[in-house]
């Protein structure tokens, strides 16, 4: 009897065990990894923290790449882009100071995105200390501090071309995650993004062994010079110098030599990932940028402004051989005014790149840039011959023709400030900082130089509107962008900006 | 027995509460596509801004169809804004309007069209109210706030909002239109009264008097000149004016130089500054005499031009005293004298490979041996069919012998019915009124076949027709046909000359393919910039990729010579 049970109930528990249904109760995806699953070995960790780089190089679904995005953001309001006929409506909107809320180009989507990959890592990477023996603290730092400065640079970005944006430091890895956050001031972003380049400073490494990486990646240097433009943004001088002077003193840096004006162009703009770049986003043949359609197509969306060649680089009428490098074949091709930082192929013949070619590096920052912000900040400490010293550097590297030499006098602040700026627009024309420069030091002072901004766009816009965008730039909130009607929609907490109540 | 009982009102209640936890709801399905509301039902869902407003609109029958679909826009002022118009107007409650006041007041507020704020320029809006008067748009910044303005009198509050059949933006202050006529704020004005005199003396006082009911509604925009303006020129008073104006002694006389004065200065249109700036020139009440403007800075100016070689400094109209509204049109100030000039027809010798574009690349321009394709759009004064097309700028140099060009450069201009340019447009200098022979002079050459002088009978051909302002020319010519030999005088007969400083070597072979063609007399009829446009004609077919053009004349028919001064390839007249 009692055997019989037995044999019974061993049947029972192989015939059970036999055809568990466990696989029909797995949630796991089988084809991907979940949150719970990740984070748990050192690799997990540098495959994150190069997802956020590669993030700068992508597009959130259906929406412009964040580098075509700076691009619109730092030029399609100054002085330096042309129309064409293929111009799409909310481009020239932008143009002709007429920005409506529900302007795509004001999406901010793309940087929030980047902003979240950075959150993620912050908030998990922590935890593979536990999991993972081999990942230690310093590494851990490290990836830390790469991700704080990319978070940085985004709001940098989002404070300068939006003012009061939401701050959002916390990642949002899943639904319970996903709140409405109201607007923080600027003053407050600002300070979040100074704070957080200066924990990061400690922990970034000088280099990581090889030149693309040191050029794509985030290492001390690149803290430094986001570091300078944040305080020259916030009128913070003598920390400005300070870290501007970190970079130059550590000799790591150069002004790629200029007097062959082909290998010039070829090793600073055409190749990339040169001696006197810091950090650039590093398009490749198998990820382009999205500049060929806007840039360089025969119905190309956007040109250079005739003046930029004629003007602002100027012309020697009495021996054409004389030419500043950084204008015709450099900056845009004279014959058809394209933009040629990112189309041109070669200096000399003026080659195009062919449309599978267009992997041209997006410059965030590159040496020159720290000659200048510091010749900019020198001057606002009221020493004028160090910055005409620094900017008379820049302009013998390029062969800068002596008509464009304002000649300011070292005293006289805003003649120098001047000149500094027009030098700014002549060494990185094209890469997405006019705007921003022309800003700041309209808003230097409590606004002290507004009528920078006012001339600016007295010239740019058609003429039958000018008197408008004049009268509109006098009100200070209309340089700021408005919040995208979208994100009006989704976050009730979000307020418009003032301007475009 | 009660257990049963029992039993069954536990079930009957179980089948209640079943029932009513699991009741079917009822489902909404929506019926309508959109749940936007149109612009009256938006007036009406918010009282507390616009009910005011609601009843002007319900009084005026406009409630009707501005709740069914179409494409408007309505200026909304709020209720504040109505409250402080019935103070001005002395009325108790919008009630106290007729019917025909709300009309008027809803209509000058209403235009048949969506248009958003990025529509808004300068000047008017693009579309004129259903009361017959345009309204202006502007900015002006108070108190560091920029703000969009409507006629001067309103601000925009809050602007674009998208209802089902268009757009409302709110104004914090009731429209009202213009009341006076360009000429009543002209007699109005002390400033103006030397102008006023002479407005009334030539009788165009009356024309810019009165309101024009025809349609479409005639509009006048008056640039009258201030007191201060004509003491600069020397005419302190109105007599001053009319002693050195008045020719004939009747200012009525349309052919009486203060008659052509007066009329010089009303476009027949209404024109705001934005429009004025934006358009080169302007036609106005004196027959063929245009009026040319450019923004420079932020000036507006008139007949700031560059003739013959001189720079002639232009009028500037005042922006504050200007753009101003009135029943017959616009009104500006103009802060100087300026009256037709008489101008005597003379030779232009238009050398086409001299263009602003080209100037700018000193590699380029005039150097022997450049070359350069100016893409599709590049360049102002030119335009063509294909985009895909260029237009290629040439450098000869002066010292060459088989392109013996003026200045020694030329343009390359492949035309054919295929893919090569169907037609090319050219913007002449300025050209003063008259009468003018046209000359093509282009260096001849075929793309296959043997250049000769008469018709080709195999390789390339090209005739090409000319049209001057779309008018084409008595005669056709063929970039692959060269002049003949032959005398100055045979030539001329013939329709044809020696343009070129080396084809003048009696009868020499060597250089019969500089050729300047004659293709025909024209009346040029307002002395401005015209159009030159060259139509390639069927029998080209695939046409010739060697067009070669050098310049084109525009001589005066009794000019003294059709055939000199020649041109040399260092840029030099040669007058033998």
């Amino acid at each position: 009897m009692s055997k019989k049970i037995i044999i019974r109930i061993a049947l029972i528990l192989l015939l059970v065990s036999g055809v568990s249904c466990k696989k029909w109760l797995n949630l796991q995806p089988p084809d991907g990894i979940t949150g719970a699953a990740y984070w748990q070995t050192k690799e997990q960790v540098q495959a994150s923290v190069t997802g956020c780089y590669a993030s700068l190089l992508g597009s959130p679904n259906g929406s412009r790449s964040l580098a075509e995005m700076l691009f619109l953001w730092g030029e399609l309001r100054a002085d330096m882009l042309a129309s064409t006929t293929s111009t799409i409506n909310e481009e020239l909107d932008i143009m002709n100071v007429n920005i409506l809320p529900t302007n795509s180009i004001t999406n901010w989507r793309s940087v929030y995105q980047t902003i979240n990959y950075c959150n993620t890592v912050i908030d998990f990477a922590p935890l593979v200390l536990d999991r993972d023996q081999t990942f230690t603290q310093d590494a851990l730092n490290e990836s830390i501090a790469e991700v704080k400065t990319l978070r940085a640079l985004m709001y940098f970005y989002l404070v300068r071309s939006f003012g009061d944006v939401p701050l959002k430091i916390k990642s949002t890895s899943s639904d319970k995650d996903i709140e409405q956050i109201p607007k923080t001031s600027k003053d407050s972003v600002l300070t979040q993004i100074v704070k957080d380049l200066n924990e990061a400073e400690p922990y970034a490494v000088y280099s990581f062994g090889d030149r693309a990486s040191d050029k794509g990646k985030i290492t001390k240097y690149t803290i430094n010079a986001i570091q300078a433009d944040v305080y020259l943004w916030m009128e913070k001088y003598t920390e400005c110098v300070a870290a501007c002077n970190k970079i130059i003193n550590s000799n790591q840096f150069g002004l790629i030599d200029g007097s062959s004006s082909t290998t010039w162009f070829n090793t600073l703009y055409v190749n990339g990932n040169s001696n006197e770049s810091i950090f650039e986003f590093q398009f490749d043949n198998q990820r382009q940028n999205t500049f060929y359609p806007l840039l360089a197509a025969t119905n190309r969306h956007l040109s250079a402004n005739p003046t930029v060649l004629t003007d602002l680089f100027s012309l020697d009428f009495v021996n054409p051989l004389n030419v500043d490098i950084r204008g015709d074949g450099a900056s845009a091709r004279s014959t058809d005014n394209m933009i040629w930082k990112y189309s041109g192929l070669s200096n000399d013949n003026r080659t195009q790149r062919a449309s599978t070619q267009y992997y041209a590096h997006w410059f965030v920052y590159r040496y020159a840039d720290i000659l200048l912000m510091k010749a900019e900040a020198t001057n606002q400490l009221g020493n004028g011959q160090e910055a005409l010293d620094l900017v008379t550097r820049i302009r013998n590297r390029a062969s800068a023709l002596a008509i464009t030499n304002l000649n300011p006098n070292a005293s006289d602040k805003d003649g120098v400030a001047d000149f500094i700026l027009a030098e700014r627009a002549r060494e990185f024309a094209f890469e997405g900082k006019r705007w921003y420069d022309l800003l700041r030091n309209a808003r230097r002072n409590n606004y002290q130089r507004l009528n920078i901004l006012l001339q600016m766009v007295a010239n740019t816009v058609p003429p039958d509107r000018q008197q408008a965008a004049i009268a509109k730039f006098q009100d200070k909130n209309s340089h700021y962008f408005p919040i995208y009607y979208y994100e009006l929609q989704t976050d009730k907490q979000l307020v418009q900006n003032p301007f475009y109540k | 027995m009660k257990k049963d009982t029992t039993r069954i009102a536990f079930i009957a209640l179980s089948i209640i509460g079943f029932g009513y936890f699991s009741s079917c709801h009822k489902v909404n399905i929506d019926t309508q596509t959109t749940s936007d509301v149109n612009i009256y039902p938006y007036l009406q869902s918010k009282p507390d801004q616009f009910s005011e407003w609601a009843k002007i609109v319900d009084k005026s029958g406009y409630a009707g169809y501005l709740t069914a679909y179409g494409a408007y826009t309505l200026f909304s002022p709020t209720n504040d804004a109505v409250h402080t118009y019935l103070t001005d107007v002395n009325k108790a409650s919008v009630n106290d309007f007729s019917v025909a006041e709300a009309k008027d007041i809803v209509t000058l507020h209403l235009i048949q069209d969506t248009l958003a704020t990025n529509t808004f320029k300068d000047g008017k809006l693009p579309t004129v109210t259903m009361y017959g008067q345009y309204l202006v748009a502007g900015v002006t910044n108070i108190n560091g706030v920029s703000s969009i303005t409507i006629n001067r009198q309103a601000l925009i509050t809050q602007g674009n909002i998208r209802t089902g059949n268009g757009y409302i933006h709110a104004l914090d202050h009731v429209l009202k239109p213009a009341s006076k006529s360009s000429a009543q704020l002209i007699s109005e004005n002390p400033n103006l009264s030397v102008f006023k005199q002479a407005l009334v003396a030539t009788g165009f006082y009356d024309t810019i008097n009165t309101i024009s009911t025809s349609t479409p509604k005639r509009w006048f925009t008056v640039l009258a000149e201030t007191n201060q303006a004509l003491a600069d020129s020397g005419f302190t008073s109105y007599n001053a004016l009319f002693a050195k104006l008045c020719t004939t002694g009747n200012p009525l006389n349309p052919l009486d130089s203060m008659h052509i004065y007066v009329a010089y200065h009303i476009i027949p249109d209404a024109r705001y500054l934005a429009d004025i700036a934006s358009a080169s020139s302007h036609f106005t009440l004196q027959p063929l005499e245009v009026l040319s403007s450019k923004l420079s800075g932020e000036d507006v100016l008139i007949n700031d031009l560059d003739f013959n070689g001189v720079h002639e400094p232009g009028i500037k109209l005042d922006r504050a005293t200007s753009d101003v509204s009135t029943t017959t049109g616009v009104l500006h100030t103009a802060l100087g004298h300026f009256r037709p000039k008489v101008r005597v027809p003379f030779p232009v010798y238009w050398d086409v490979a001299d263009f602003p574009e080209v100037r700018k690349l000193p590699a380029i321009f005039r150097r022997a041996g450049a070359s350069l394709d100016f893409a599709y759009g590049t360049l102002k004064d030119f335009n063509w069919d294909n985009p895909v097309n260029v237009m290629t700028y040439s450098g000869d140099g002066p010292t060459s012998t088989s392109f013996p060009t003026y200045y020694g450069d030329h343009l390359t201009v492949p035309m054919g019915t295929t893919s090569r340019h169907h037609w090319i447009e050219f913007r002449t200098p300025l050209l003063v009124k008259g009468k003018y022979n046209i000359w093509i002079c282009y260096r001849a050459a075929k793309g296959s076949g043997t250049l000769t002088s008469s018709t080709p009978t195999g390789g390339s051909n090209c005739p090409v027709q000319v049209s001057f302002d779309g008018i084409p020319t008595s005669r056709q010519f063929n970039f692959c046909i060269q002049r003949p030999l032959g005398t100055d005088g045979e030539l001329l007969a013939l329709g044809w000359k020696k343009y070129s400083d080396s084809s003048r070597i009696a009868n020499s072979t060597a250089y019969q393919f500089m050729s300047g063609k004659f293709v025909g007399s024209v009346d040029v009829s307002t002395t401005d910039r015209h159009i030159v446009r060259f139509d390639v004609q069927p029998a080209a077919g695939t046409g010739n990729p060697s067009n070669f053009l050098d310049m084109i004349h525009f001589i005066p028919v009794d000019w003294p010579s059709q055939y000199l001064p020649r041109m040399g390839t260092n840029g030099a007249f040669v007058n033998f």
